[in-house]
């Protein structure tokens, strides 16, 4: 152990200045495995597989099986280790391994110290080329996943906005929840997940991002050696759907001390220049909320505003949790009504775009979120925007933010979740229509 | 313990500084300690990998510090200091000024430590600086402002009343506490937030905000001699107090449970049974030893391999099942977790019983299990490490809750952990001692199960 102290405080002695350099990303394939790999001198590394096709790789009864699918073989390991073996290898280096599963895509993760990188990598590439699907883990596993989204539930965050997404989007694959319902996941055989996980993990719906200080024919090797052994498989159907939000309104009655407001509305499809524009204005939006719903009018801690949503239904969603409903929606759509008609000052965008720029250096600390917004890039665009984002944040103009959001977002989807006596329909108020601000 | 905390005080009086408590061969390369003349604690840690300056002041303030008339003001007090001060004449205008400056800015209250930090491009380093020394050091409290912030506070409150575990977690802490509940309890009491006065706010801040009572951490893309020479001029005026804080306030001592005692918490909008386990743990600073017992021991005891997690969650009588120690100075409580599986409620509190029966045994961990507990908790400081911006709340942490040189020497610490210091931790802080066993169930739940009573788990 000797050897791990020494290494703890070492990493931090061995950063070197390399914000003035470009960072070096490479692209490249291994049998036909897609693999972006990002060099950094930090000392850990982490690798995430990500698999392309979302909420369109199932259908909404069997919702949760693409996590449960991927989730599993990290829990359990490969076919040629018992369950312990496994876990006490990935312990005694170390290495922790991860899957999610969202609307748009899943990924699996690794993340270790650079050290055990070959132990960490032999292990993560078992557990994916020759997953174990024993019957009794699996059992217990789907136990632990029912658990977890009843205990979700009384999370009135991510209730609000389970509830958000399957309402506003009922029929379509955003209205699943992609970790499941208590009911999916108890339905779910395990020759179902197995079945899934054969589908998905294949490469044609499979990338690989790694970012860490390791060679790129180290990397090369290793894929050569585990994920290229993966099926070919047939490639995910496009997310795109075309389809706007429409107007609307949930309420679920909940007694709990304060009560939840979700609005939803479009936004510029995801990797364009138009949607970091719209980034900007949102963010901005945030800040005219605390203030106006805050700091003047004390109706909220938590007012937000922010640009979400996912590839084929790209959204922005403006939040309160809020103990006076009533007062909190008349400010939230007066403040969404005047960056229609008014706009935005070159005051607010320079400093904000300052602020930006250190949230995203924020992003770039570390290698598990650098993998992440790489991954996350390259699906909606090209890993490269990753590069060019702060270039799209300096050139934008007042008039660019103005645009969007006079363009985009003039129906919004409310969702309410808490006291039910408290609010009434027409509280929900929708914003200025874009025809209206042509005239 | 390292003696280098009591020693050295070569005053360095040209810089203003004098090079004590901590020796610079003791830190890491990048980390730099010193400590102004009027006590203000100072540390920087340069990290060029990205171009941003992370500036976090950290005060011994907190729950603890906090009478029953003072729960949860430490926290309203932290909201106020991104309000008018006397170079920023109101939030707004505060508001504004993190516009110009391009600041990410945050502040949180534990039960040892209140701490603010700002992150924002390392060129405007001088102007972080100033803008966090008006903010500290110049606060207004203006009457307008406390009023409108008040019930903004207290809604941070009613969110977290809006889970259900919420109740679990202050039934219990009322229960381990008891008089001394308040200084456990860093969201407060609703009445006292909404209620608090601009006079409470000066009142907290002639107790305890003084340099000597503070650290600041300036972390990210920065030169240490420049940091130094910036910090010295704009925080070198700021009073030091002409008392010892906590002499004339003391904090009292926590009494220890008498018995155990158990108690049922009913909220409707609970979906599963959940328990929960509370016990007195270490003093930080008084048994330093069964710190690190502590987080070697639940660490290997959390991990998948051990039969812990075997016995309860693989066999399928528990959801999930877990504990740990929470290292502060005045009494860190030990805490374990159990989500049962409803269909074999009592087997699963069977094997919970036995298997902390057999902690103290000598072979219930083994040598793997050990070095893989010590090799998890190494590998998680470095990950802390890598976002400097992040890291800096840590190191602060560490600071109020034992102290820098507790940090430094952490891991180091950890490796030294035998099997027996373990033991003798499981055998002072938890068998044959009280505790104050919970269970979170909806009216339905409790009805179902025929719950009544819950008895304290047994130890």
């Amino acid at each position: 152990m000797k050897k791990l102290i020494a290494l703890a405080f070492l990493f931090i002695g061995s950063i070197h200045m390399y914000a003035d350099n470009k960072p070096k990303t490479h692209e490249f394939e291994v049998e036909g495995v897609k693999v972006i790999f990002r060099e950094s001198v930090k000392g850990t590394i982490s690798a995430r597989l990500f698999i392309q096709g979302g909420t369109n790789n199932y259908e909404k009864a069997q919702e949760g099986v693409e996590n449960i699918a991927l989730n599993l073989p990290m829990q359990s390991g490969p076919a040629s280790m018992t369950k312990d073996s496994f876990n006490a290898a990935a312990e005694a280096v170390g290495a922790s391994f991860g899957a999610n599963s969202g609307y748009d895509y899943a990924n699996i993760s690794l993340n270790c110290v650079k050290m055990y990188w070959d132990e960490s990598w032999d292990l993560y590439a078992k557990a994916i080329t020759d997953p174990a699907w024993r019957q009794s883990e699996f059992d217990v596993f789907k136990n632990q996943m029912v658990a977890n989204a009843k205990q979700a539930a009384t999370n009135p965050d991510s209730h609000l906005d389970r509830m958000g997404m399957s309402k506003a989007w009922e029929g379509t694959n955003y209205a699943k929840f992609p970790s499941g319902s208590p009911e999916s996941l108890e339905a779910l055989t395990l020759e179902q997940v197995q079945e899934h996980y054969e589908k998905v993990v294949c490469k044609n719906r499979a990338f690989l991002v790694v970012v860490g200080d390791i060679s790129k024919e180290d990397l090369e090797a290793k894929v050569k050696a585990s994920l290229a052994s993966l099926p070919t498989g047939e490639a995910a159907p496009a997310l795109y759907a075309g389809e706007h939000v429409q107007e609307g309104l949930y309420v679920e009655d909940r007694d709990i001390e304060t009560n939840y407001i979700q609005g939803m509305f479009d936004a510029p499809q995801k990797g364009t220049e138009e949607s970091i524009y719209n980034s900007l204005a949102l963010s901005i939006l945030g800040d005219r909320f605390f203030q106006e719903l805050r700091t003047k009018r004390s109706l909220s801690y938590a007012p937000a505003a922010y640009s979400t949503g996912y590839a084929g239904r790209p959204t922005n969603e403006i939040y309160i949790s809020t103990t006076d409903p009533k007062a909190s929606l008349d400010v939230m759509i007066d403040e969404v009504n005047k960056i229609k008609t008014e706009g935005f000052t070159s005051t607010e965008l320079e400093g904000k775009k300052q602020k930006y720029l250190t949230g995203y250096y924020m992003g770039q600390e570390t290698n598990s979120s650098l993998s992440m917004n790489l991954g996350v890039s390259e699906l909606y665009g090209g890993w490269e925007k990753v590069d060019s984002f702060t270039e799209s944040v300096l050139k934008a103009k007042v008039d660019d933010l103005n645009g969007v959001v006079q363009e985009y977002g003039d129906k919004i989807y409310w969702t309410y979740l808490g006291k039910e006596e408290l609010v009434k329909p027409e509280y929900f108020q929708q914003p200025v229509k874009a025809e209206d601000l042509k005239k | 313990m390292r003696s280098t905390m009591k020693c050295l005080s070569l005053a360095l009086v040209g810089l203003g500084f004098s090079a004590g408590l901590m020796a610079q061969s003791d830190l890491p390369e990048n980390f730099y300690y010193t400590t102004l003349d009027n006590g203000l604690e100072l540390l920087v840690v340069e990290d060029p990998s990205v171009p941003l300056v992370t500036v976090e002041i950290a005060v011994h303030n907190g729950a603890y510090t906090e009478t029953p008339e003072y729960d949860g003001l430490s926290h309203l007090y932290e909201h106020m200091f991104f309000k008018a001060n006397k170079d920023i004449p109101s939030q707004e205008k505060f508001l504004d000024r993190v516009n110009e400056l391009g600041i990410t800015f945050n502040g949180t209250t534990s039960d040892e430590r209140v701490n603010y930090f700002i992150t924002l491009s390392n060129s405007k380093l001088d102007e972080g600086l100033e803008f966090m020394n008006s903010a500290i050091r110049y606060p207004l409290f203006l009457q307008e402002e406390m009023t409108a912030e008040n019930p903004v506070v207290d809604g941070e409150f009613q969110r977290a009343e809006s889970s259900p575990t919420f109740f679990l977690f202050q039934d219990m802490s009322r229960h381990l506490w008891k008089d001394n509940y308040s200084r456990k309890n860093t969201i407060g009491d609703h009445d006292i937030i909404l209620t608090a006065t601009p006079e409470k706010m000066k009142i907290i801040q002639e107790k305890y905000y003084y340099p000597n009572n503070s650290i600041i951490v300036v972390a990210g893309a920065v030169e240490r001699g420049h940091v130094e020479k910036k910090v010295k001029a704009i925080f070198g005026d700021w009073e030091k107090s002409d008392f010892d804080i906590f002499e004339k306030y003391p904090i009292p001592e926590f009494e220890p449970l008498a018995e155990s005692e158990s108690f049922i918490t009913i909220n409707e909008n609970a979906q599963i049974p959940i328990i929960m386990v509370g016990m007195h743990g270490p003093k930080s600073m008084e048994d330093m030893k069964a710190t690190y017992a502590a987080d070697v021991f639940h660490t290997a005891v959390g991990l998948q391999s051990s039969r812990f997690q075997k016995n309860l969650v693989e066999s399928g009588l528990a959801y999930q099942a877990g504990g740990g120690y929470q290292t502060l100075k005045h009494v860190g409580p030990i805490q374990m977790i159990l989500v049962p599986n409803p269909m074999s409620f009592d087997a699963c509190i069977t094997a919970f019983e036995k298997e902390i029966s057999m902690w103290a045994d000598a072979d219930y961990l083994t040598d793997e299990q050990i070095d893989a507990a010590k090799n998890q908790l190494a590998i998680q400081d470095v990950y802390s490490r890598e976002s400097t911006s992040n890291f800096v709340h840590s190191l602060t942490y560490w600071w109020a809750s034992a102290n820098l040189d507790y940090y430094v020497n952490y891991v180091e610490n950890l490796q030294k952990v035998t099997r027996q210091d373990m033991v003798d931790y499981v055998k002072t802080y938890i068998h044959g001692q009280p505790n104050v066993t919970g269970i979170l169930l909806s009216p339905m739940m409790k009805q179902q199960m025929g719950m009544d009573k819950m008895d304290p788990i047994s130890m």
